[in-house]
């Protein structure tokens, strides 16, 4: 092909500017994110799959977490209150917050919901993971929070474990197992009578024991630090069996799956 | 595409909830019919990988579903019998979930849940709380849910259940136009259902499969099974104790009775040709009874 030089000429005079990185790189970015959206089912780490479910969690879950540590947050202010009321908010409130995670966690079951998730390509069993992942680690944070509150009044450790974490993980281990166990048949009421029970019922015991304050106190604190460990253990023990759990249906006759060789 | 299914066997204790089923699905609409307890629910399950059978395989274009995971998922559509909403979702929202849980992407399940929503005729009110919505809307919520990712599965569970003539009909006429290259498995007990769209009829009974075929295959099986036969008024509650009665229609003095038996009931009785409905009563009806 013969050069044409008017045409070179004025290619010559409007040679094309460098490419500015930070442009490029911008319009690589905003490419790839129209094209990720535009495709039909796109591989989601783990994060963004944490990120959407977590767009659809009750706003009255975040409303009531948020409510309890602006709770914690003011009563820990006033040092001549939190000894008694401090006390006694976390032994009724925690067993309140872990019966929010539970209701959250069991909310598929309760609205008859999970049949329809359980068939979809996040199956009820990877949503339930992901809720947990959630609701945990939010309650993390909350406990964390209260703790430094608690800590900053003077409060000991133990006690924190005693008050705080021992009804929260007992609640949360005991409806999580009757969720497991039940499905759709363990109702909103069932997970508060339980959530009362632990409320009420352990600061109860303890008033009515007054002996185990006698117990050598550093022999005390390891019951109550290995109680708390227990029920940690207990707790993710059923909410992992619930996330791994291999069918949701619940059904009053006994399945039989022994001698599926296939 | 072909959903095959080898052996499968749902076992609680000695009860068989569906015992040694052997079909291939392919493309077109089959219809599932059979009493309540027949094992419909309990197989649509298996069809889902929801349950897991006692024996058995499923294969979708030769794997295995149990193995296959959410590739199968991704090419399924379900509606259960039973299910509800987040009473507080919107329409939208619930069809954004739903499509955010079937890995969709942003973009695309928006744009999909506004058309799903629009062929359903829930564009108006996308805004409205779900626990303000008719059975029926609900029931066209839930199948547009069910073709969000564009399914080559379908399966639905009953339905039509519950729903007035007039939304069954419009439910009815969603399928087929949904149900386009696609294995559609509808489950039912309002036989008109599959009368009007499904290609193949599969007859469930105790767990098994007595009967499947293209509609017109399956009731010439009862041909001259089916009788016409006026009768006094006062003979019916006898008769509806000795005979399978179909439909009666009170014409003055006397009844004329649609009668379902092997042998001629009476002397005036005619044969006439079965419907689906017919077929429906020969097999079913005395289990009813029973119940």
């Amino acid at each position: 092909m013969k050069k044409d030089p008017a045409l070179e000429a004025l290619f010559q005079q409007n040679i094309a500017p460098d490419i500015n990185p930070k442009v490029r790189d911008e319009q690589i970015r905003k490419l790839s994110h129209e094209v990720r959206n535009m495709e039909y089912l796109p591989r989601q780490s783990f994060a963004e799959q944490i990120l959407t479910q977590m767009s659809f969690i009750s706003g009255w879950v975040w409303l009531a977490q948020a409510c309890f540590l602006l709770f914690m947050f003011a009563v820990s202010q006033n040092q001549r209150w939190f000894p008694t009321y401090g006390q006694i908010a976390l032994f009724c409130l925690t067993p309140a917050l872990s019966l929010i995670l539970t209701c959250e966690m069991s909310k598929s079951f309760s609205v008859d919901m999970w049949e329809m998730e359980a068939a979809c390509r996040y199956n009820l069993a990877q949503i339930l993971f992901l809720r947990l992942c959630i609701l945990c680690g939010c309650d993390l944070f909350l406990l964390t929070g209260a703790l430094m509150a608690y800590r900053s009044t003077g409060g000991a450790l133990w006690q924190f474990c005693l008050y705080a974490l021992l009804p929260f993980f007992l609640t949360a281990a005991l409806s999580l197992y009757l969720l497991r166990r039940m499905g759709n048949r363990c109702s909103f009421m069932t997970m508060a009578a339980i959530s009362l029970t632990v409320g009420i019922f352990l600061p109860l015991f303890l008033q009515c024991v007054p002996y185990v304050y006698r117990i050598p106190s550093h022999r005390f604190c390891s019951i109550i630090f290995t109680a708390t460990f227990l029920a940690l253990l207990l707790f993710f023990y059923n909410a992992l069996r619930l996330c791994a759990q291999q069918s949701y249906v619940y059904d009053n006759r006994k399945d039989q799956n022994a001698w599926n060789l296939e | 595409m072909e959903l095959r299914i080898e052996h499968l066997t749902k076992q609680y204790g000695s009860f068989f909830a569906v015992n040694d089923i052997n079909i291939v699905l392919t493309r077109g609409v089959y219809g599932l019919l059979g009493a309540n307890g027949a094992g419909k629910t309990t197989l649509m399950r298996l069809l889902c990988d929801i349950q897991t059978p006692t024996c058995g395989t499923i294969r979708y274009d030769g794997q295995d579903i149990r193995t296959y995971g959410d590739h199968y998922r991704n090419v399924l559509g379900y509606l259960p019998q039973d299910f509800g909403y987040y009473p507080n979702f919107t329409a939208l929202k619930f069809l954004l979930y739903m499509s955010a849980i079937k890995g969709l992407s942003k973009g695309f399940a928006m744009q999909r849940s506004l058309e799903l929503l629009e062929e359903v005729g829930l564009l108006q009110v996308k805004d409205k709380k779900i626990k303000t919505f008719s059975g029926g809307m609900k029931q066209r919520l839930g199948i547009a849910q069910a073709m969000l990712n564009d399914p080559k599965v379908l399966v639905l569970d009953e339905p039509t259940a519950g729903l007035d003539p007039k939304e069954r009909v419009r439910f009815r006429n969603l399928i087929s136009s949904f149900s386009q290259n696609k294995i559609v498995l509808l489950s039912t007990h309002i036989v008109s259902d599959v009368e009007y769209i499904a290609g193949d009829i599969l007859v469930m009974k105790q767990g098994k499969f007595i009967h499947e075929g293209r509609p017109d295959e399956i009731i010439r099986s009862i041909d001259g099974k089916v009788w016409e036969c006026s009768v006094p008024n006062a003979d019916v509650p006898s008769l509806e104790r000795s005979y399978n009665i179909g439909n009666m229609r009170m014409e003055g003095a006397s009844t004329v009775l649609r009668v379902i038996n092997e042998e001629k009931p009476m002397e005036n009785a005619v044969s006439v040709s079965p419907n689906l409905e017919d077929l429906y009563l020969y097999y079913f009806n005395e289990e009813e009874n029973m119940k």
